[in-house]
């Protein structure tokens, strides 16, 4: 079970047997341990499962009473979302307050965090990550493979950090520069350097 | 009406019920009617810590079973006689209560004490999840070790999470003398990487060992500079604004000699 945030609405993507109790069970399952943080949001999608009235009922029922979520009926399921672009740009999410350790961000466009991403927590993006503050966690980049993509951040300090396929750990003697930094890809290899000095 | 406070970590091991036992009885000792009540099932530690152990006839398994009234399961405390003991079952799991059975038990401890301390088991599953269900506001306890604040900052996470905002952090076991030397994070650097409200250091000592083994909380030896940490942590909660204890200054005459000697 994976959320994909569009501008529509949340779309859930299920990969599991086809039957609407597994399917709640998945969802209940990624629900509860995302917390409140899909609180206020809107259903608009379920893509791997076909939903009858009856469940879209039941599913309406649980989300609302449960989680705080409201569906968008009828819920669209008919093929797998695509990546959010507008003009050719992606959308950005932003995230409003600090992820803490086993938090999770996942977006297919870019992700500005205002806050910190703290040692625990993981950010994923098609796009790139802006971090207005500490990141101390992990963070994907250019998910699958986009070399374009960069991360940055006021204070970088990743456990681990990957730009598409590639993955980089901070060296364990690397003295931490108090300077607003950025990573991207050149020529396949990743670099970091402060923000300011990049041409 | 009283308020319920659960005092959780995530990590095991850091101090909680050593914290619940000092904070609650620090609490009594100011003159405020205290129960406290320990949700770690299955294993339960509270009442050894407070020397209450062969007293137990009734815990809480009973109370929300109903095989007992909520009276007969609460233990008068040997020394002050408003602080009181909802002690966990033994012999059962985490399981034997759900998160609505704890908040329906807090809401009727609520209306008879000032405050309800709810010492929380390790970890985030069920168990934690009935320690925070009844509470109003909660007070994370954490070691300077970085398994311990990463452990920290996940459980502020799922608080928050559970509409428990705003906890309070209280570090225990700080060593000063290793802070100084750069061996041990510091105060701020927690602060920093957590961003909650410090609410009390307690430094690491030896008569916490002592205290815990006797079953006598260390706020009532007046030697302890844990045990005044703990008291100024119950001030504290009580809407008193209490410096925070220069931990340097209870060093020690023979030590500040032998420095003195050593730096000639």
């Amino acid at each position: 079970m994976e959320f994909k945030g569009l501008k529509q609405g949340l779309y859930a993507v299920y990969k599991g047997p086809t039957t609407f109790e597994g399917f709640l069970g998945a969802l209940e399952a990624k629900l509860e341990s995302a917390g409140s943080f899909f609180e206020g949001a809107h259903l608009a999608g379920v893509y791997g499962i076909e939903l009858d009235d009856i469940e879209e009922d039941i599913l309406a029922e649980t989300l609302q009473n449960r989680y705080g979520i409201k569906i968008k009926r009828p819920l669209s399921s008919k093929d797998s979302p695509s990546r959010p672009e507008v003009n050719g740009d992606r959308v950005t999410r932003f995230v409003y307050s600090t992820l803490r350790s086993g938090q999770r961000v996942c977006y297919e466009g870019n992700v500005v965090v205002l806050g910190d991403v703290n040692a625990g927590a993981e950010i994923e993006a098609g796009g790139s990550i802006v971090v207005m503050g500490a990141l101390r966690g992990s963070a994907r980049a250019g998910v699958p493979d986009n070399h374009d993509a960069s991360v940055s951040a006021i204070l970088l300090r990743p456990i681990q950090l990957r730009i598409g396929e590639i993955a980089v750990r901070w060296p364990d003697e690397k003295t931490y520069s108090s300077e607003p930094e950025i990573a991207y890809i050149e020529q396949g290899r990743m670099y970091v350097r402060p923000i300011y000095d990049r041409k | 009406m009283g308020e319920v406070i659960v005092i959780t970590s995530g990590k095991g091991g850091v101090g909680k019920t050593t914290a619940t036992a000092n904070i609650g009885t620090a609490l009594a000792v100011n003159g405020k009617k205290v129960v406290l009540v320990d949700a770690d099932i299955g294993l339960r530690n509270l009442d050894v810590v407070m020397g209450l152990e062969n007293r137990i006839v009734y815990d809480v398994v009973d109370v929300v079973e109903g095989v007992c009234r909520l009276r007969q399961a609460l233990i008068k405390d040997k020394r002050y006689p408003d602080l009181f003991l909802l002690p966990a079952a033994q012999t059962k799991d985490k399981s034997a209560v759900s998160p609505a059975q704890m908040q329906e038990l807090c809401e009727r401890l609520k209306k008879e004490f000032d405050f309800v301390l709810i010492d929380c088991p390790a970890g985030i599953e069920q168990g934690f999840k009935n320690a925070i269900a009844g509470a109003d506001r909660a007070i994370v306890v954490t070691t300077p070790e970085i398994s311990a604040v990463r452990d920290a900052d996940r459980i502020i996470g799922l608080l928050e999470a559970s509409e428990l905002g705003s906890p309070k952090l209280v570090v225990n076991r700080v060593r000063i003398d290793m802070v100084k030397k750069g061996d041990m994070m510091n105060t701020e650097d927690m602060i920093d990487i957590l961003a909650i409200d410090l609410l009390g250091v307690v430094p690491d000592d030896e008569s916490i060992v002592v205290s815990t083994n006797r079953g006598e909380p260390a706020v009532g030896d007046n030697r302890s500079l844990a045990g005044k940490a703990f008291n100024n942590i119950a001030l504290r909660i009580l809407g008193h604004d209490v410096p925070f204890l220069d931990l340097e200054v209870d060093e020690g005459f023979i030590t500040k000699l032998l420095k003195l000697i050593s730096k000639r």
